[in-house]
């Protein structure tokens, strides 16, 4: 299987001021994984854990501390902006909250038409294309953020992160805020562009459900260390570490 | 711009209005020219802080004219300034009169203007102690007072941008210098700063310099206070999450700021704008008022109202001299109804 | 002395009566009836913008400003709420309530101690006050410092504690919870879940739970409610709906839960989405998404059938139209 990330000894560090001292809080100590190419990769863990922190290092959008970040057999974790940004089409993002993930000034056909490059016409074609492919009719292409629900916002974020073609999309959370019954709509989608454009997902979220029903392998973290990795039934039916035992023994 | 009158309409009629009055402000000031009967330097000497005209349409015998007039008034007691009307002189107000030869905008040579009497006077606003026609010298005052307010505006706003912007999205040593830089700035109180950068020119500077001194004063005032707020609202704004998601496509930094993060701070800095415009036009008016700012005989809503300061007589016998400080007045207040409904109006949710 | 066990628990606390909510352009709530017993947990299950949450404040009076009880009684053990004016007696004191985010509902001026005494309605001294306090915040699971912390000071699962004492205090019969599970983290949450129930017995509490969590109803609570657009369409006990639920969107809810496919299972999802108040269709509200829609279903409103000690408004079930 072909290797797509590789991560070694990862850690981001923030500096907290409280109470008149400065604390060093541990976003992401010393994490240590790999993601095949073509798998779902599910991030497990409660909120503080640092998962969210590690999608957004994975990519570059935040910086890390130590550590390395191979992409493909780059090392990419201080690889100059300028030069990153021509990798930057491969590997995209999915966030949580479909209220504040889109410009609220900008219509929705032009949120995704911004990955896009090529003529007017090309990239107006292939914005419409990407709105008809996530299930959103071209006459919405106009409208603001606002005039939409929640899981129909969703689908735009989902429509700009294919606009640039990636190999490697990071989900960060990204049913939590809508209701079961889109959820359920929402994830199909998932695993239909999967299928379509065999794509590999980190998938990162807090319930073990969700994750059960779509990674391959999951990685569960706690206070930024990843403790245990494995197979998904492998966790769920042998925890091997105390805290994904308690856990997994907590979903009700 | 259609969108957001429309919208400014139904959600704060006072707003609307303010928004109407203003542009009907900078009109009167755009077209002192031609709307003043008279020209600003004007001296009437028989006719010094003459009352407001009277516009009449029924004479004393109770006769309607058609066309309204006014009648011939003529000093009685000089040393009282008192007037009295002399009622058999009928003098009709005309439309497009002809009068003195003046200058339209600099440009044009006119000698007609839009209302005005073959004989007799019309002082609208009546007359200083000169004998000049205030209305006259309240519209070409007008264009001192509103264009500094909005020039001063347009320089703070560039710079409070450019500094608030680069501070705000490069951050560490950059964003520390400027912030220091601003904060020297702002550690001056306005007003003494104000007085001290004009002291330090000389006094007797020609209109146009002075002009443009003061211009740039209120700017250089100015610019902080804005730069502090735009960089707090792009730092801010710099970790939203469609940010993140643009410099994930590979959006060029250049684009992300123009595109993404300026236009988010519109809803906030227009409205502070719009607001802070009163502030350039007391600025100018309080320069004026010291004797430091325009200087007669042209004139400025300030200066205009320089001549009341501890003058009490004045008041008491003449209050039509106050009248530029209603209009100031009024300039002030339609900027606030105007600031406040845009506020409402700027937030994409509304629209 | 207190029956514990189900069979015991046969006084009614709380009784809705064909509630309606709105005001002249649109009505919310439509037709709410239920009984909720002593020491016994309701849960009110939906999706957002189902009412759920609206039906508490219709319960505690505290609805916001344009929407009114158009129609209906609610008694409150021998009160009639809907006619009772002078609900501070009655709120905090017999009927507690609580939130979603803690951290929004607690002052962050204030120490817990200081918030918590605040709501204690009895007459006693500053010394007795704090004694009732410290003894309840040890029955929560807090410890006595807490007294002296500042929220800020405080974890999520922590602060939801607080409330959760807060809203105890003056020993209510009822607890109104509106989604306090759904802003924590999993192990957190386990943890209230727990307390709740534990809290049933040592204070003879009865509970309604708002959630959005069907599996979370059915663990929690003894008789679920399920609402659609404002109205119930379905309400029993809480095994039986849900694992044999009958009302079509009930089925369809429990469907979408990814728990019951396999890895990667197309999910059976509900097409299209919840209606908004202002443009509700015309007779059954969910007749625009269900498989089995009939003409009926299109005009009218249907009413309540009782199947095996449940009850579910469907007309696949019968003709009873809603009166």
């Amino acid at each position: 299987m072909e290797i797509l990330w590789k991560v070694e000894n990862l850690t981001k560090e923030y500096e907290v001021k409280s109470e008149f001292k400065k604390i060093r809080i541990n976003a992401l100590k010393n994490v240590n994984l790999e993601i095949f190419k073509g798998e779902v990769f599910g991030l497990a863990g409660e909120s503080g854990s640092g998962k969210t922190t590690f999608g957004k290092v994975l990519i570059r959008l935040i910086e890390p501390d130590d550590g390395k970040i191979i992409y493909k057999d780059i090392d990419i974790t201080r690889m100059p902006e300028k030069i990153l940004k021509k990798y930057r089409k491969n590997f995209q993002i999915i966030f949580q909250d479909p209220y504040k993930s889109l410009n609220p000034r900008i219509p929705c056909g032009l949120t995704v038409m911004e990955g896009i490059t090529g003529s007017k016409k090309e990239k107006f074609e292939k914005s419409i294309e990407l709105l008809n492919l996530v299930g959103l009719k071209k006459e919405r292409f106009y409208d603001y953020p606002h005039q939409f629900s929640g899981g129909e916002r969703q689908r735009i974020a989902i429509a700009r992160a294919l606009s640039t073609n990636p190999e490697f999309i990071v989900c960060d959370e990204p049913t939590s805020n809508l209701d079961v019954s889109i959820q359920g709509q929402i994830l199909n989608l998932f695993i239909d562009l999967k299928e379509k454009f065999n794509l590999t997902y980190l998938f990162i979220t807090h319930n073990l459900k969700i994750l059960r029903f779509i990674s391959d392998r999951i990685g569960i973290m706690y206070r930024g260390e990843i403790v245990e990795i494995g197979k998904t039934e492998e966790i769920f039916t042998n925890p091997k570490h105390p805290y994904t035992e308690k856990l997994i023994k907590s979903e009700i | 711009m259609k969108s957001i009158l429309k919208r400014l309409k139904n959600k704060n009629f006072f707003s609307y209005c303010s928004f109407w009055i203003i542009i009907f402000l900078y009109f009167l000031a755009i077209m002192a020219d031609f709307i003043s009967p008279y020209p600003y330097n004007k001296q009437f000497r028989d006719y010094p802080l003459c009352p407001p005209t009277r516009i009449h349409f029924f004479d004393h015998n109770k006769n309607f004219h058609l066309r309204p007039f006014v009648y011939e008034i003529k000093l009685v007691n000089p040393a009282l300034n008192q007037y009295e009307i002399v009622k058999e002189k009928i003098c009709p107000i005309y439309f497009f009169v002809k009068g003195e030869k003046r200058k339209i905008l600099g440009i044009f040579n006119s000698e007609r203007y839009l209302f005005g009497t073959k004989e007799g006077k019309i002082f609208l606003f009546g007359t200083d102690m000169h004998g000049r026609d205030i209305f006259s010298r309240i519209l070409y005052g007008a264009r001192i007072s509103l264009s500094i307010g909005i020039i001063g505006v347009s320089i703070s706003f560039f710079f409070g941008f450019l500094i608030g912007g680069i501070s705000g999205y490069f951050g560490g040593k950059i964003d520390n210098i400027l912030m220091r830089l601003v904060e020297i700035f702002m550690m001056f109180p306005a007003f003494y700063l104000m007085l001290s950068l004009r002291a330090v020119f000389p006094l007797n500077l020609s209109s146009f310099q002075i002009y443009l001194l003061i211009v740039i004063i209120l700017s250089l005032i100015g610019w902080a206070g804005l730069a502090r707020i735009i960089r707090g609202m792009v730092l801010s704004i710099k970790e939203e999450e469609y940010v993140l998601a643009a410099r994930a496509l590979g959006v060029s930094t250049f684009k992300i700021i123009f595109k993404h993060i300026i236009p988010n701070t519109f809803s906030y800095s227009i409205t502070a704008i719009t607001l802070s415009i009163p502030g350039y036009i007391l600025g100018e008016s309080t320069l004026s008022l010291l004797g430091l700012g325009i200087q007669e005989p042209y004139p400025s809503w300030g200066n205009m109202l320089s001549v009341c300061i501890g003058n009490l007589r004045v008041l008491s016998s003449a209050p039509w001299m106050l009248t530029p400080g209603f209009f100031i007045f009024l300039t002030i207040i339609c900027f606030n109804f105007l600031g406040d409904g845009l506020r409402d109006v700027l937030d994409p949710k509304n629209w | 002395m207190f029956l514990t066990q189900k069979t015991g628990k046969m006084e009614k606390i709380l009784t809705v009566k064909n509630i309606f909510v709105g005001n002249e352009e649109i009505k919310i709530l439509r037709n709410i009836n239920f009984e909720v017993r002593k020491k016994e947990i309701v849960s009110i299950v939906g999706e957002s913008g189902c009412g759920k949450s609206m039906t508490l404040r219709a319960i505690i009076k505290l609805l916001p400003k344009n929407l009114k009880i158009l129609n209906g009684e609610i008694f409150f053990e021998n009160l009639k709420i809907t006619e009772y004016n002078e609900m501070e007696k009655i709120r905090g004191k017999r009927i507690g309530m609580i939130f979603q985010e803690p951290s929004s509902y607690l002052n962050p001026l204030f120490t817990i101690g200081n918030q918590i005494e605040e709501g204690i309605k009895e007459n006693i001294g500053k010394k007795e006050k704090k004694e009732k306090i410290v003894k309840i915040l040890k029955e929560i699971g807090l410890s006595p410092d807490v007294y002296y912390s500042y929220p800020h000071q405080l974890s999520g699962g922590m602060q939801q504690r607080a409330m959760i004492a807060m809203a105890l205090i003056n020993n209510p019969d009822l607890l109104l919870a509106d989604e306090p599970t759904t802003a924590l983290d999993v192990t957190t949450a386990s943890g209230i879940i727990k307390l709740l129930k534990d809290l049933v017995s040592i204070y003879n509490l009865s509970i309604i739970f708002v959630t959005h969590d069907i599996s979370l109803a059915k663990y929690i609570s003894d008789k679920i409610i399920v609402m659609y657009a404002g109205i119930i369409v379905e309400k029993g006990n809480s095994e039986q709906v849900y694992n044999n639920p009958l009302h079509p969107y009930t089925q369809k809810l429990i469907n979408c839960l990814p728990e019951k496919y396999s890895k990667r299972e197309r999910i059976k999802t509900i097409e299209g989405e919840v209606p908004s108040f202002k443009n509700l269709p015309y007779g059954c509200p969910f007749s625009t998404r269900c498989e089995y829609k009939k003409r009926i279903c299109e005009e009218k409103i249907p009413g309540e059938i009782v199947i095996e000690n449940r009850i579910v408004r469907c007309f696949k079930y019968g003709n009873i139209v809603e009166s």
